[in-house]
């Protein structure tokens, strides 16, 4: 991604695919295929998001007025 | 000396305003009066001057020593106050052998030279805590004047107090509160009256401490400065943490903080004592100034009394976390009166372990809402497959029913055939009949004919036979041609000289007529 798309804009397009298949009335099953497809390249993505990943810290040394 | 006083003063002035800071934070009072006592010539003798740190050596011992430098190379203009610079100098150890050696020297000075001198005998006596009650105070422009007195008795200290440690305190300084003071003592000299500066205040005792805690805390609540909450936010990662890098709280802090890669950047600052107001205002404002600040910012502290924890309820600190333009949390231990900082956060918790919670619950959406959304899009899949199978069903089953309905249509349209080709098959059998009834009737009628035709062959060859050329020459006639070929019928058809072919039964004769 050229620019990484936030948590919260992930989460919302994944939001929308499940609505999208509550939504159908005439199901498209191609085009369900194709949800399916994008909901799970979605699910993924988030759940690297929530990988164990380990904190980083950092002291600043700069000096503060006195 | 009072050159080289001067000069200091004026280098301190100059090095404010560069920095744009009061010129106590340069340095003090004290440090100057023991700079022109000392006179150090090199950092490491500046460095033992009392308020000379390495930070401040290192920032203006350079500039410090020059002007020393040119004191000492240019000398004193006075020979009198030389030499009461030579005796300030052999007045470094105790106090009563510089009165003595003073007034055993019996010389004359000026009044202002008296009282340098003076004062800085009296900043030998810097280094105490002054414990007393406020009476009387006044805000001035350049800063709070009162007077503090003996609890025990009518003792009494005049103080002055700059507009900047002033407001550094937070708090209004009401009469009949206990305090304890550090300052530097002196005689001003244009009014010869004694005065202490203060440099340090702290209020002492809980009963002092609780009076202006209500009357900040009542201040603020009027003002609204505890009701505004934001809320921190979404998926945080990266966190300002102001606290102390001692101690136990930034490990509990760290240690509770989920593994979801949190960026934790620390702001050490002493938490109490004179520097922690001032420390922690730069911290925040620190934190707020970056290009790309931390998403939220923790201001902690472990338990302690209300005075221990007097710089969190210090107004500055206050208004500091109100004015903090990223969403704060501050965690500080106490017990009864939640500290005024605290409650101008937008989360207030008391433990470290409290405040890696709150930032951890940034995330419960995505770790709530995650697997929620895959069961909707595996539940919401399977439906699809499954109408679509049951149309497919449906449509399969009619097409089934069709496919019957053709084969049976099929069936009948071939017993149709079978029944109207058995007939054409009959009718066909027929016609062969009829035309074999036909062909044999014609069959007869050819045989009649030929026979017929037999007959007359042979009449006809009979009389073939009785008139064939051939057969006359054998019974001796003879045809006569002439050279070209011509039949020759009658005399007139030659003359004498052709040539004749006489053809006979076996061959021909050339002759020629005479």
């Amino acid at each position: 991604m050229t620019k990484q798309q936030s948590i919260s804009e992930q989460l919302g397009q994944l939001e929308a695919v499940v609505k999208w298949f509550e939504a159908q009335k005439e199901v498209d099953v191609e085009k369900g295929l194709e949800k399916m497809k994008e909901g799970t390249a979605l699910i993924k993505q988030l759940k690297v998001r929530l990988k164990s990943v380990e904190n980083e810290f950092e002291e600043i040394k700069k000096d503060l007025e006195e | 000396m009072a050159d080289l006083y001067n000069r200091l003063r004026d280098l301190r002035k100059k090095l404010a305003d560069q920095e744009g800071v009061e010129v106590f934070r340069v340095f003090q009072n004290v440090t100057i009066d023991e700079i022109c006592l000392k006179k150090p010539q090199n950092l490491e003798e500046l460095l033992e001057i009392k308020g000379m740190g390495e930070k401040k050596v290192a920032k203006y011992g350079k500039a410090i020593l020059e002007i020393v430098k040119g004191e000492l190379e240019g000398g004193a203009s006075s020979a009198q106050v030389a030499s009461l610079d030579v005796k300030g100098l052999e007045l470094t150890s105790n106090f009563n052998t510089q009165a003595q050696v003073f007034s055993q020297a019996k010389q004359k000075v000026t009044v202002s030279e008296y009282l340098e001198y003076l004062n800085l005998v009296l900043a030998k006596t810097a280094d105490v805590k002054v414990v007393g009650e406020v009476s009387g105070g006044k805000m001035y422009p350049s800063g709070f004047y009162f007077t503090l007195k003996d609890k025990q008795n009518e003792s009494a200290l005049s103080c002055y107090l700059p507009t900047y440690t002033y407001r550094g305190l937070g708090i209004p300084l009401l009469d009949g509160m206990e305090v304890s003071v550090e300052g530097s003592p002196r005689v001003v000299k244009r009014n010869g009256r004694f005065q202490f500066t203060v440099e340090n205040l702290e209020l002492v005792g809980e009963g002092a401490l609780k009076k202006a805690y209500d009357a900040l805390k009542a201040k603020f609540e009027a003002e609204g400065l505890f009701a505004r909450k934001r809320e921190l936010p979404e998926f945080t990662k990266s966190i300002g943490v102001v606290t102390s890098r001692a101690g136990a709280v930034i490990h509990d802090f760290k240690n509770n903080l989920a593994k979801l890669g949190f960026k934790i950047y620390l702001k050490d600052v002493r938490v109490e004592g004179a520097q922690a107001v001032t420390q922690i205002i730069s911290a925040i404002k620190f934190f707020n100034t970056q290009k790309i600040a931390p998403d939220v910012l923790v201001i902690m502290r472990g338990g302690g009394s209300l005075e221990d924890l007097q710089a969190f309820n210090s107004e500055e600190v206050v208004r500091a976390v109100f004015a903090s333009k990223i969403p704060t949390i501050v965690a500080i231990g106490h017990d009864k009166d939640v500290p005024l900082a605290e409650l101008s956060a937008d989360i207030m918790v008391s433990t470290p372990t409290a405040a890696s919670h709150a930032v951890n619950a940034t995330w419960n959406r995505l770790q709530e809402e995650l697997p929620r959304m895959q069961s909707g899009l595996v539940y919401g899949y399977i439906e699809v497959i499954a109408e679509t199978k049951a149309k497919y069903v449906l449509a399969t089953s009619s097409l089934n029913n069709w496919c019957k309905r053709l084969s049976q249509s099929y069936k009948r349209l071939q017993e149709i055939l079978q029944s109207q080709l058995s007939r054409y098959i009959e009718w066909i059998q027929e016609q062969q009949q009829e035309i074999l009834g036909q062909m044999s009737r014609i069959g007869q009628m050819q045989e009649v004919g030929y026979k017929h035709v037999l007959v007359r062959v042979a009449s006809a060859t009979g009389f073939l036979s009785q008139v064939n050329p051939e057969r006359q020459l054998r019974l001796g006639y003879a045809i006569v041609k002439s050279g070209v070929g011509a039949l020759v019928r009658k005399l007139a058809d030659v003359a004498g000289g052709d040539e004749l072919n006489i053809q006979v039964s076996d061959g021909i004769i050339h002759s020629k007529v005479k």
